[in-house]
This record gives C-alpha cells, sequence and structure tokens, in this order.
C-alpha cells in the first residue's frame, strides 16, 4: 500500500539529508533511492524534492559541486555540511521522541490509564 | 532537452524565482531524463515520463508564490500612504498658506486666527503619517 505523502512530509527533510549524508548524492538519485528502499511504496514528487534541496542549500545545510558521473556526464553533487550534520542529528533526536509517543498512544493495550 | 526547458520554464512564468534556481530545475531533471535513457527507455519516453514525475508546484512553491504576492501587496499599499502623506502634507501647507495671507492681509485687527484651523488641519497628515508607520511596522 503507498503511504500518504502527507503523512511522511514533515519528515521528508530528515529523509533527504541522511541520504545525503551517506554519500555525496544528486538530484534525482535521491528520489531513485527513496523509492528503491521503500520497495515502491512511497515515491517523492520531484518538485518537491528539489525545492527542499534549493532551500537547504540556501540555509547553508548542504553545499554542492559538479561532479561526474558514468560516462563522463557532469552532474549537481550535493554533500552535508557541518550545520547540515548539527541539524539532522537534532530531526533524527526529534523523530525518536515521535516514534515512542506515538507508539505509546497508539500501540499501548493499558486500558487502565 | 529542449522540451524539458520549455516545460519548467512555463511552469515558472507566473513566479518570481530566479533565473538560477529554474536552471538548477532544468539541470537536475535533464539529469533525470539521462537516468531514464540509461534504464533503456528512449529519450522521447524519458522526457515524458519526467515531466509527468515532476508534479505540481503546490507542494513548496506555492507557499513561496503567497509570501511573494503578499509582499508585494504590502509594498504598494505602503506606497499608498506615502503618496497620501505627500498629498495631505502639501495641500496643508497651501491650505494654511492661504489662511495665512487671508488673515494677515484682509483681517489682522481680529488677531492671529489662522493658527486655529492650522492646528486642526495638521491633523490630516499627521494622521497618515501614523498610519504609514503602523504599516511599516507590520
Amino acid at each position: 500500500m503507498a503511504i500518504s505523502s502527507d503523512i511522511i512530509r514533515g519528515h521528508l527533510e530528515s529523509v533527504i539529508l541522511k541520504l545525503i549524508i551517506e554519500k555525496d548524492r544528486y538530484g534525482y538519485e535521491i528520489a531513485s533511492v527513496i523509492q528503491k528502499r521503500t520497495h515502491h511504496q512511497f515515491a517523492i514528487k520531484e518538485a518537491t524534492l528539489y525545492a527542499m534541496v534549493q532551500r537547504f542549500e540556501k540555509k547553508g545545510l548542504i553545499t554542492s559541486y559538479i561532479g561526474t558521473k558514468s560516462h563522463g556526464r557532469e552532474r549537481r553533487y550535493y554533500t552535508i555540511s557541518p550545520l547540515g550534520y548539527d541539524y539532522f542529528e537534532r530531526k533524527l533526536l526529534e523523530w525518536k521522541q515521535l516514534k515512542e509517543i506515538m507508539s505509546l498512544l497508539l500501540e499501548t493495550t493499558d486500558a487502565r490509564n | 532537452m529542449q522540451e524539458i526547458k520549455e516545460y519548467v520554464h512555463r511552469l515558472f512564468k507566473h513566479t518570481r524565482h530566479q533565473q538560477e534556481t529554474i536552471n538548477q530545475i532544468i539541470e537536475m531533471l535533464v539529469e533525470k531524463v539521462e537516468d531514464l535513457k540509461e534504464t533503456g527507455l528512449s529519450e522521447r519516453d524519458a522526457i515524458h515520463k519526467t515531466i509527468v514525475e515532476f508534479g505540481d508546484l503546490e507542494d513548496y512553491y506555492i507557499p513561496t508564490m503567497e509570501r511573494e504576492k503578499r509582499r508585494y501587496k504590502r509594498k504598494k499599499s505602503i506606497q499608498h500612504y506615502r503618496n497620501d502623506l505627500l498629498f495631505a502634507s502639501f495641500s496643508t501647507c497651501i491650505i494654511i498658506g492661504i489662511l495665512a495671507i487671508v488673515n494677515i492681509f484682509y483681517f489682522r485687527d481680529y488677531g492671529y486666527w489662522f493658527i486655529i484651523p492650522s492646528l486642526g488641519l495638521l491633523f490630516w497628515p499627521l494622521s497618515l503619517l501614523y498610519k504609514l508607520l503602523n504599516k511599516k511596522g507590520d
């Protein structure tokens, strides 16, 4: 079942930063990895992805450089900055807290409280 | 890749995005077309798929457009208040001048009475100045 983009939207920033932390990536690569890792259950719209990437760059969370991929073609790669790394760490912490809260609220079967 | 360029330019026609932003979007879409071609798609199919999957500007660009619209509206209304203030100041000066001339040349025996209506008139530009400062402070 494909997941609604509204649910995941708030966490897309963290997802994109995580993928760029793993290794320097170019725009479409990020979209394609997201689709592959979620076994096609979630696909990010490119309009959303590119807008986010540009916003990250403006905020100084990532930087870009022109690199080469296969067949010597040039591509714009994104790399994480120390600021971006700190931001990701904060978002990760937020996510862990949210996960804990949601599991407490939705999965607890104890009806006494 | 002319089709991609035209598509992006058409999409951003009504926005005030910088050319650099638009170029970067084109660059990213061209990268996608190249990747899709590597998977065996023809250039035509790759371009078509890229355009269809791009989505719309709603998600992230519309809020930006709304912000820009609001900023533009605010700028216009500030300019409007400025013009009002300028008009009110000039008009007040002219009216006070006329009152002073009438007072001094024709009704001197009654003292400097023109000061009283002049003080009342000053509230016109003053109220507009107040409005302008409030608008700027928003």
